[in-house]
């Protein structure tokens, strides 16, 4: 299996990103996933998306970036978390 | 460090009134920087950041926001004010900006750079996850019984 690109976003990529990353980097560890983990604001990666295989954003995102974004917010407050992880997983080994 | 000691007793304020999210963006980022944490620019910030991408969460009963900007440098001493607000004030969604959230705890961070905040930001995240944690420190009467409660709740997730 190739080895993924993710990209992890919020509004300034200091704070809340940072949560989602960690929380990430745990999840993959126990599923045994290998991915490339990377972590930047919304605004510098606007005409970069194309360089990842998934995003995963605390942020709502331009439409043109919509296709390969995942809203994290439920990783930080709890709400639907076990649907995004489904989600990460299966994205990661499609 | 945990949670409690990084808010501080100087850093909440109790909203008993109607009260927008201007007032209580100003009145937590008074506190901030009488007590030296930020600058005044901080501020601008926040609340430049606010409008672009708002940190409104819904969490159950009690919904919170997280209101903060790149610390850059204008953070001079990692802090977080907590504003209780009795009555609610409207934050906008983070995930939907066009969705408004009644919130009634406002956590203003003003934090560092990198992952030496990443054990108070989870503290946050955990306090936020459980709605019983949320309805006690609604339910306490003054900053001083607020600042108890959060040093308490904190300290039982450690334990587990």
């Amino acid at each position: 299996m190739n080895k993924k690109k993710v990209l992890v976003i919020c509004g300034t990529g200091v704070a809340t990103s940072t949560i989602v990353m960690q929380k990430l980097k745990a999840f993959l560890r126990d599923k045994s996933i290998e991915a490339t983990l990377e972590q930047s604001k919304v605004s510098d990666v606007l005409n970069k998306a194309g360089q990842y295989d998934l995003i995963i954003s605390t942020t709502a995102v331009p439409p043109s970036m919509v296709d390969k974004v995942i809203n994290a917010v439920p990783l930080l407050t709890g709400i639907g978390k076990e649907q995004v992880y489904d989600e990460i997983e299966a994205r990661l080994k499609m | 460090m945990s949670l409690s000691e990084y808010i501080g007793k100087d850093h909440i304020r109790i909203f008993e009134e109607s009260v927008d999210q201007a007032e209580v963006l100003h009145q937590l980022g008074d506190m901030l920087i009488q007590t030296g944490a930020v600058s005044i620019e901080y501020m601008e910030a926040v609340r430049k950041r606010e409008q672009a991408f708002p940190t409104g969460l819904y969490t159950g009963e009690v919904n919170v926001a997280i209101p903060h900007a790149d610390p850059e440098n204008y953070v001079k001493q990692p802090a977080i004010a907590l504003g209780v607000v009795r009555k609610g004030v409207a934050f906008r969604n983070m995930a939907d900006p066009t969705d408004d959230i009644s919130v009634q705890l406002v956590f203003l961070l003003a934090p560092e750079r990198g992952e030496t905040q990443l054990v108070i930001l989870e503290q946050i995240m955990n306090l936020i996850q459980d709605q019983a944690n949320m309805r006690q420190i609604m339910d306490a009467q003054g900053t001083e019984d607020v600042w108890n409660v959060l040093g308490q709740l904190v300290q039982v997730e450690e334990k587990l």
